[in-house]
């Protein structure tokens, strides 16, 4: 009946129902949560969006949004909802390059934008690490980050303008692709709202020219503390790196026997991977700085890109990183917790101590410019003392970075994975605003139902949802 | 729309606990209050109607300030020049620079800054207040406090609440507590200014700022304007913060260029080929951030291609509401603009300054022109402002975060009357 509906919006090529078909779509990037949709569904226009959503809502069906599924946090699986997939939707609309604003659907990927401005002397600058393959409206769901968010910012910062479809059917233009609007900021609650607003059918974004130059320094420590203070050692100076990025012992011998080997020095405790960019004038002395701070911080050797092949190598090591862990062990738990910057070494230290007494083994791959950790673990799923032993363990490391100050997700999103540890990072109240909010876009708590805040936080509709909580 | 009529001693709650309790009685007396920090914003003319004021002067000083992280935890009440002093100490900055009439540089709170999400020439650079607030403590209309955000430089945990009360005029709730992203001192910091062609028309000035516009914001001069970290052109009596006599026929590009030697060398070079540059001083920026004089401003933004269109919509407007001393800030790389000016005011004619716009003898005379905001505005002025929170999730909304409706009704437009009481 419903899928019979939804083919009459789509056609019946669109609408999948069976089980080997909707397979493909019970989890997302992160191992270890799976859910089956109850169909999925794969408009092909802005209309039948609508339509699907206002069918929906007329049937009282949840539903939720889905890009190309790379996502971290189990935000995307659509447990006995309506999946509905955004990937047909991949025009390039408009590229404004006076106005260096570009016009996309959502469905368009992240890297095929910045290869489309390119000619234009103009780039997308978010770049999370599956810019390849992931696409700009789930980008847009979780704000997403990536090495170069240091200098250029996330996608908050460079998304002006969103069609969104409402949860109940209605459109609703938010921001303006050119001019500043009055009133809430609703474009800015919407960006990294993870599917619980409603869909975004039109994205405007902000392009920011090519720099001039670009010179890759990889320093390389014998300790990882010291790899730590070189950061905030740089961060100082006043030079903004356009990515500042650190890899562990453990994930540069990951990468190295992988496919994506890089040259990274494997006996190293840990490396940077520093990037600074922007007019050829000047970049030298940013350089000598750069290389500087490093090694007055204790690096063995600092070493620049001389190529714009290795350039590429360099980053190809670590935007595989993730990857490269496969070659590990089947399962993976990634972590995106933030600190402040100065507690990077201690909390790394403690991240250790915690790894050592669990028998885990933490890869630590991270946003060191920004103290945007990724420690990760590898692990086998089907050992149930092994998997016990990960997940106290991140609980631990949570914990840990809860307490230095910082926060439970810096750029992946809270999802399902991050659930548990919204109570300790807020209050009752501010939990509860945080649905009440939400509540003014979705009443019915249709989009991505169980999602970002735990039900049980939602006073007003405590227990009345019918979605399920996996 | 009558004149805001504040009758009683401002209320000052010292903690954030002493203003929930407030809020709590003020939302259970269905009464309204105007919350303010310094006032700076206050006095331009909103049409806020209540008896009682809060200050959140009482709720002022740093929490936490770690130079390491560049990030700075400070209550609502706090002075941007309190911020600016102790920053300044561990050579860094909080790039936040919003207009604000003369003497508020450093009295303004930064409370009132993220909560009318000012900014100002060093947005280029830096970003917006949007782009800078990390975390926010705040106190709802019913006096539930809530936290949103952060210390962090990085944080997507929940719902974004951190953007919904930035900019929201205090509607949403009273800030108590900021976190925000500092920046550390670039070594060099040289500001210059270049005089341009300004033609003799309005068509041949709108003209020449399309085509300015343009030339900025495409390759070659693309590189080297998206290193600055301000960029602005001043006309009328703009070129005054200059010295020497404003002139109703000057046109100025004001640029400020940080970073090492050799960068800054660079871009004054290559900036060189617009005109022969003036070095000024860094001080003219706080010049250019108080320019704003008379009763009216009104911002205005749209393509940078369409630049010379959205000035000369402004003008226009300025002109037919016989504007003296005329104040123009352009912003080229955004297609944005600032215009203020003395227009005829609530002691004056109001009646025939509508006249010059369509003889309605009304308030309607006063309906700013397409893609135009209101900064400040005759108090008659405000009544022909349509809402800006009239939609229904920003009702939704509002109704969640103030159910009385008892916080600054009506800062936000004609409509935005208390919107659960009635």
């Amino acid at each position: 009946m419903l899928a019979t509906r939804l083919a009459s919006i789509v056609g019946p090529r669109w609408v999948k129902q069976r089980a080997a078909e909707l397979v493909a779509y019970d989890a997302d990037g992160l191992p270890g949560y799976h859910a089956m949709p109850r169909l999925a569904v794969f408009p092909g226009t802005r209309e039948e969006v609508v339509a699907i959503v206002r069918l929906l809502a007329e049937l009282g069906i949840g539903f939720v949004p889905r890009g190309a599924g790379t996502g971290l946090s189990g935000g995307s699986l659509a447990s006995d909802t309506v999946l509905i997939g955004m990937n047909r939707l991949t025009r390039i609309v408009e590229i404004d390059a006076v106005n260096r604003v570009a016009h996309v659907q959502p469905g368009v990927v992240n890297a095929r934008l910045s290869r489309a401005v390119a000619p234009f002397g103009l780039q997308y600058a978010p770049d999370p690490s599956s810019q390849t393959v992931c696409t700009i409206g789930g980008n847009v769901a979780e704000n997403a980050g990536g090495p170069h968010c240091l200098k250029y910012g996330v996608t908050l910062n460079h998304v002006v303008a969103l069609d969104v479809v409402l949860p109940n059917g209605d459109m609703r233009r938010l921001g303006d692709p050119y001019s500043e609007v009055p009133g809430y900021d609703l474009l800015g609650l919407f960006v990294g709202s993870e599917g619980c607003f409603g869909i975004a059918t039109d994205v405007w974004v902000r392009l920011v020219p090519e720099p001039q130059a670009i010179r890759t320094l990889l320093a390389d420590f014998t300790r990882l503390n010291d790899a730590a203070r070189a950061v905030s050692s740089i961060v100082a100076t006043g030079i903004v790196p356009a990515a500042l990025e650190m890899m562990d012992n453990a994930t540069i011998r990951a990468v190295e026997a992988s496919i994506y080997a890089a040259g990274y020095p494997i006996d190293a405790d840990a490396i940077l991977l520093c990037e600074v960019d922007g007019l050829e004038a000047g970049l030298a002395d940013d350089v000598a700085l750069v290389r500087e701070c490093c090694l007055a911080s204790g690096a063995r050797e600092v070493r620049v890109a001389a190529s714009a092949d290795e350039r590429m190598r360099l980053w190809q090591g670590r935007k595989k990183a993730f990857g490269a862990m496969g070659r590990i062990a089947p399962s993976l738990v990634v972590q995106d917790a933030v600190v402040p910057r100065t507690r990077l070494p201690e909390i790394l230290e403690t991240i250790a101590g915690i790894g050592a007494r669990h028998r885990v083994q933490v890869c630590n791959v991270f946003h060191a410019g920004d103290g945007n950790l990724h420690p990760n673990i590898p692990y086998d799923a089907s050992d149930a003392d092994a998997s016990a032993r990960v997940h106290l363990a991140m609980k631990e490391i949570m914990r840990a970075c809860i307490d230095a100050g910082g926060t439970i997700t810096g750029e992946h999103g809270v999802g399902l994975d991050k659930l548990e540890y919204m109570p300790s990072l807020f209050d009752d109240d501010s939990l509860a605003m945080m649905c009440a909010v939400r509540q003014a876009f979705d009443p019915e708590r249709r989009a991505n139902p169980g999602k970002v805040v735990p039900v049980k936080s939602c006073r007003e509709w405590h227990g009345s949802t019918g979605a399920k909580h996996v | 729309m009558s004149e805001p009529s504040v009758t009683d001693a401002p209320e000052t709650p010292a903690t954030p606990t002493e203003l929930s309790e407030l809020l709590a009685g003020v939302h259970a007396a269905r009464t309204s209050v105007p919350v303010v920090g310094s006032g700076t914003w206050l006095d331009a003319g909103r049409p806020v109607t209540a008896t009682r004021r809060i200050t959140t002067r009482g709720l002022s000083g740093i929490v936490e300030y770690v130079p390491g992280d560049l990030v700075i935890t400070v209550r609502g009440g706090t002075t941007l020049g309190e911020i600016a002093d102790v920053t300044a100490a561990h050579d860094q900055w909080l790039a936040l620079d919003p207009y604000v009439h003369a003497g508020a540089l450093r009295t303004a709170t930064i409370g009132a800054t993220i909560a009318t999400a000012s900014s100002g020439p060093l947005s280029l650079g830096f970003g917006r207040a949007r782009d800078l607030a990390l975390g926010l403590s705040f106190v709802c209309g019913d006096g539930t406090p809530v936290r949103a955000g952060g210390r962090v430089v990085k944080n997507v945990a929940g719902f974004d609440l951190v953007r919904l009360t930035t900019g929201a005029w205090g509607t949403l709730g009273v800030i108590t507590e900021i976190s925000l992203r500092l920046h550390a001192r670039p070594a060099i910091d040289e500001s210059f200014a270049i005089h341009l062609d300004w033609p003799a028309t309005t068509d041949a000035r709108a003209a020449a700022l399309t085509a300015l516009a343009q030339r900025l914001n495409t390759p070659p001069l693309l590189a080297v304007t998206s290193a600055l970290v301000s960029l602005v052109v001043l006309t009328d009596h703009a070129t005054g913060v200059l010295g020497g006599a404003a002139q109703a026929d000057r046109c100025v590009l004001l640029a400020r260029a940080t970073g090492n030697r050799t960068r800054v060398h660079a871009i004054r070079q290559a900036l060189a080929v617009l005109g022969d540059l003036v070095p000024v001083d860094v001080a003219v920026w706080d010049a250019v951030r108080t320019l704003e004089s008379g009763n009216t401003t009104i911002r205005s933004s749209d393509a940078p291609s369409r630049m010379g269109d959205t000035w000369q919509h402004v003008s226009t407007w300025m002109a037919q509401h016989r504007a003296r001393e005329v104040h123009t800030i352009i912003e080229p790389l955004r297609g944005a603009l600032r215009m203020s000016g003395k227009c005829a005011d609530n002691n004056g004619d109001v009646d025939s300054a509508a006249d010059a716009d369509g003889g309605t003898g009304d308030v309607r005379g006063w309906r700013l022109p397409a893609r135009a905001l209101a900064e400040r505005l005759p108090v008659e002025a405000w009544g022909a402002q349509p809402s800006s929170i009239d939609d229904v999730i920003s009702q939704r909304l509002r109704t969640t975060l103030d159910p009385a409706g008892v916080l600054n009704p009506g800062i936000l437009g004609a409509h935005g009357a208390p919107v659960g009481a009635a």
